[in-house]
């Protein structure tokens, strides 16, 4: 038998489950209160949404920037990396991806936010919500304790989703602002589904409701635009 | 090497031995004798635990261990840790010795140290380590390690997963020689990278190499446990359960009948006992954090041990499951 048929994500997996959510019970006795903070600025994020303001994209753009490196220096350096020897490395890319928010959406204003229309739209505000407000609901519904919630801007699965909805919602977003949301995605969804977390699937589910209708968008513009029109070609 | 073939004979309430009884505990004692001939180096220990040898010393060892492999890598989580230190204490009051960790087990090293100092058995444990990063960083890191462990030096220091084991061998050796070391040892899991380490086991001069072997993955049977066997290189068994799947996979059953006549009370028992009954296995460390898997775990060394007839109606039992 080849070696390499003898890997499967629980051969990586670390950590327990019961670990793995006392972890996030820890991290928010560790951040209360910023916990208020944080649903404070997911409800602007989300008003921002619905409000025609010039500014609203980059505003959320900044919010979504600093909740990744709060997630990055809080989850990842600080707490993570007491269970998993890799948190360096996925500390940096959440480092990462929070500058490269900061910079191209809040700094250089490239990630402008449509207000929600057509099915594309209201898949990116569900998306949006969901992280920004409705995963610790989730976490509940699935019988685990307030105190182990997973909340935007602290834990990184609803930063992720929440970034992935708004990135879908953007207009021509950078395609590597999808890099590290769509790959901590999958990741996160082999970890759960090493420890058999009935959520397993949500990640990757996120992420392909998120990517496929953006590449969709994305080869529609391509066969709409003439060959000629094309200054590169 | 005799099997603890008596543990679960009583005397009558005077005291009395009857002549019945003496038949009995006579013929179990030569039946002990002719499996322990069959079987390797089985011997009971002063608590009634049954031990076998490290063939390139003759020091016996319980054939149970204890793993950490993702049990106890816990973090700081004051309670988990106090949870793991019950395990140890348990482990420790079952009779066990060798705890085995790794620096790719997260927190588990320092999680180890803190329950042996916390239980005062530091000076009591097998210590079972590996060196896993590149040669140049292996001498810091098993000092980092030592530290976690809060012991003076490690009985065991295996190459992990065989990483760079041409270089880390010889410091190993050298380790050994300078009396910061007693046994070297080489580890690999899950089946991976066998006909690398058999090359290794016939040319190098190892005291221990570690293996995954279960009543479902068997292939080591073939080669590798003879080859150990042959070389005088103990054997320590990891994965026995295969992570959990095999306690899942027939822990809805009833277990047969019969496992009584191997003193086994449990599944845990009945797979522990296949693992650490073929003669060349050394110790089993199925890693655990709860602490009534590690009493039953501790449980499978004591008492009678299957024998070649026993061991094949095991594998026939849950392979029909």
């Amino acid at each position: 038998m080849s070696d390499w048929l003898t890997y499967t994500p629980e051969t990586f997996l670390m950590f327990s489950e019961r670990t793995y959510r006392r972890l996030f019970e820890s991290h928010n006795a560790a951040l209360w209160p910023a916990h208020l903070a944080v649903v404070l600025a997911a409800a602007v994020v989300f008003v921002m949404l619905f409000r025609r303001a010039a500014q609203s994209g980059r505003l959320i753009a900044l919010a979504l920037a600093l909740a990744w490196m709060v997630v990055a220096l809080a989850w990842f350096w600080t707490r993570f990396s007491t269970i998993h020897t890799g948190a360096s490395i996925m500390a940096a890319a959440f480092a990462f991806e929070g500058l490269a928010l900061l910079w191209f959406g809040a700094i250089r204003s490239r990630l402008e936010i449509a207000r929600p229309t057509g099915a594309f739209g209201w898949a990116g505000t569900a998306i949006l919500t969901y992280g920004l407000l409705l995963q610790p609901l989730l976490g509940r519904a699935l019988g685990r304790p307030w105190a182990q919630s997973e909340v935007f801007g602290l834990a990184p699965d609803p930063t992720v989703a929440a970034t992935i909805g708004a990135l879908l919602l953007a207009r021509r977003a950078p395609w590597f602002l999808w890099t590290i949301p769509v790959g901590w995605s999958l990741f996160s969804g082999l970890t759960l589904w090493a420890m058999h977390a009935p959520d397993a699937w949500l990640p990757s589910g996120i992420a392909i409701a998120g990517t496929a209708p953006a590449l969709a968008s994305r080869w529609r513009r391509k066969q709409r635009t003439p060959l000629n029109a094309n200054p590169g070609l | 090497m005799t099997v603890n073939a008596g543990a679960k004979h009583r005397s009558n309430p005077q005291g009395n031995i009857g002549r019945r009884h003496a038949l009995k505990l006579i013929a179990a004692a030569g039946a002990s004798t002719f499996l322990g001939r069959a079987f390797g180096t089985v011997e009971p220990a002063p608590v009634g635990v049954i031990t076998r040898a490290i063939p390139s010393s003759g020091e016996r060892i319980p054939v149970i261990g204890l793993g950490s492999w993702r049990t106890f890598n816990v973090g700081d989580d004051p309670v988990a840790r106090a949870e793991c230190a019950a395990v140890m204490r348990r482990f420790f009051e079952g009779g066990g010795r060798l705890i085995d960790s790794s620096p790719m087990y997260g927190s588990s090293q320092d999680v180890i140290g803190e329950g042996l100092a916390k239980l005062g058995r530091t000076g009591e444990v097998f210590s079972a380590e590996k060196v896993w990063t590149s040669v140049r960083e292996g001498a810091d890191q098993i000092e980092r390690t030592r530290e976690f462990w809060r012991v003076p030096r490690f009985d065991l220091l295996q190459v992990h997963n065989l990483q760079d084991w041409e270089k880390h061998l010889p410091m190993l050796r050298d380790m050994k020689s300078a009396g910061k070391l007693r046994y070297v040892g080489i580890t690999t899991s899950h089946g991976r990278r066998t006909e690398e380490t058999e090359q290794i086991m016939r040319t190098e001069q190892l005291d221990f190499v570690q293996v995954t072997y279960n009543i479902r993955d068997r292939e080591l049977e073939e080669r590798l446990l003879p080859l150990a066997q042959d070389r005088g290189i103990a054997v320590i068994i990891n994965r026995p359960f295969q992570e959990g799947a095999l306690i899942r996979g027939v822990e809805r059953r009833l277990l047969p009948p019969w496992a009584g006549e191997i003193g086994c009370e449990n599944w845990a028992q009945f797979l522990l006992k296949f693992v650490v009954s073929h003669p060349a296995v050394t110790c089993a460390i199925p890693a655990t954090s709860v602490v009534e898997h590690v009493a039953e775990n501790m449980g499978a060394a004591r008492g009678p041990m299957p024998d070649e007839a026993m061991r094949r109606r095991m594998i026939a039992y849950v392979e029909g499951s």
